[in-house]
């Protein structure tokens, strides 16, 4: 679990190079991209389905995505997009591609079916936290006059 | 219409160009577009945005003017989330008049030139991604360091060959795909690595459309259906070019005798 930990906080970090993220946001990012990934990993391990994990994962990145970025004063998308990185269903995807070549068509549209699913997954939580931010920050402006 | 309106005008075009180009999303461009508009003080400005294009439209206050528009086209983008961070910066200091208008464009000007991390660093990033990627999908230590010079050479390749070659991004990452695919099977084949599907999962998912996706949920979310959508397109379409590329040379690498 600690290698797969650090494993995810490296792919995360290594997105946030080659996307040129600031560099005093280093720390953060990989940190919710590897908090997102442990936590797939552990509902994947208590038997929730691989799509569904994907959704919990998708939304705990953008839940810390969008308190990195209150805290640090920046875009949430600075975190989110290479945050999100290492649940993206990239193995799925290649499972996919192989099973296409080998022939073998039931393989091939189970490996698609969760393919598309987790993408559809991530979306979802993404969105889903993302509404939810907008919704508390509404409640807070309308019922305490507070601006965020 | 004054020469510091059309000055106005310019920066606030320059730096939705800088924000669409380094992937920020529909709204973000719309919304710090209009906030340097209105900041500098020209208040009837509306903008249009799509991930390809940037309409600008500013009404001056003087009746004797004519209604002013700019449309700028955008060719190619490449994610910079440090120029988003700034470009954001700037226009909320431009709001609260910390800074001036001359300074804005000077900063602005800046802002599109400097590159925050060397080339070498980026290419550190690259191995990062492929070696870890390895690892959480179960590769041996062996797999690891393979996938480390892989996803080197993939993104040596990628941008001091494919981009200079100036190819369209399917075929780009197609290419890059190939080349990555084809370099994972030869060094599993000289027994550098263990087991090539670790390695090549790795290596692809530097080109994984991770900004796309993101950026296409944002853009539904926030009602720019148009630009989601073709966000969303761009991503199932790069998706399928990292699948075809893998999928040609592994092809070829069967019909060839190698056991997949």
């Amino acid at each position: 679990m600690l290698l797969q930990f650090v494993a995810g906080l490296m792919a995360t970090i290594g997105y946030a190079l080659i996307f040129n993220q600031p560099r005093r946001h280093l720390a953060a990012t990989g940190l919710a991209g590897a908090a997102g990934w442990i936590l797939y990993l552990y509902a994947v391990s208590l038997g929730t389905g691989e799509a569904f994990s994907c959704f919990l994962s998708a939304f705990l990145v953008t839940v810390l995505s969008q308190l990195f970025a209150r805290l640090l004063k920046d875009p949430v998308m600075i975190f989110c997009i290479p945050g999100i990185m290492p649940i993206v269903p990239g193995a799925a995807m290649y499972r996919t591609m192989r099973a296409f070549i080998e022939h073998d068509m039931a393989q091939a549209a189970a490996a698609g079916y969760s393919a598309i699913t987790m993408a559809a997954a991530i979306a979802l939580g993404l969105l889903a936290a993302s509404s939810l931010a907008h919704i508390l920050t509404a409640v807070r402006h309308t019922f305490f006059r507070r601006p965020l | 219409m004054n020469v510091d309106e059309k000055r106005v005008l310019f920066l606030a075009l320059k730096a939705g160009e800088l924000l669409l180009k380094s992937g920020a999303e529909t709204a973000r461009v719309e919304s710090t577009t209009t906030r340097i508009c209105r900041s500098c003080g020209v208040n009837d400005a509306d903008v249009f945005v799509m991930p390809t294009g940037l309409f600008l439209t500013v009404n001056s206050e003087n009746s004797q003017t004519a209604v002013q528009s700019y449309i700028k086209r955008i060719r190619g983008s490449r994610t910079d989330l440090e120029r988003i961070s700034q470009l954001n910066a700037l226009s909320r200091q431009l709001e609260e008049k910390s800074i001036t208008l001359e300074e804005a464009e000077i900063r602005v000007e800046q802002i599109g030139h400097e590159m925050q991390f060397p080339f070498l660093i980026r290419l550190a990033g690259a191995m990062m991604i492929a070696g870890c990627f390895t690892i959480m999908f179960n590769g041996s230590l062996m797999d690891f360091f393979c996938s480390l010079l892989v996803g080197a050479l993939t993104y040596l390749f990628q941008i001091k060959l494919a981009v200079r070659l100036q190819l369209n991004w399917f075929v780009e990452t197609f290419l890059c795909c190939s080349f990555a695919t084809a370099m994972a099977l030869i060094f599993t084949r000289f027994h550098l690595g263990d087991n090539f599907d670790p390695i090549i999962i790795g290596s692809l998912m530097i080109f994984f459309p991770g900004v796309a996706i993101t950026n296409a949920v944002r853009d539904i979310l926030a009602g720019d259906t148009v630009s989601g959508v073709s966000r969303a397109a761009d991503a199932i379409l790069t998706a399928l070019s990292i699948a075809m590329g893998a999928a040609v040379v592994l092809q070829i690498y069967s019909g060839m005798g190698g056991v997949l």
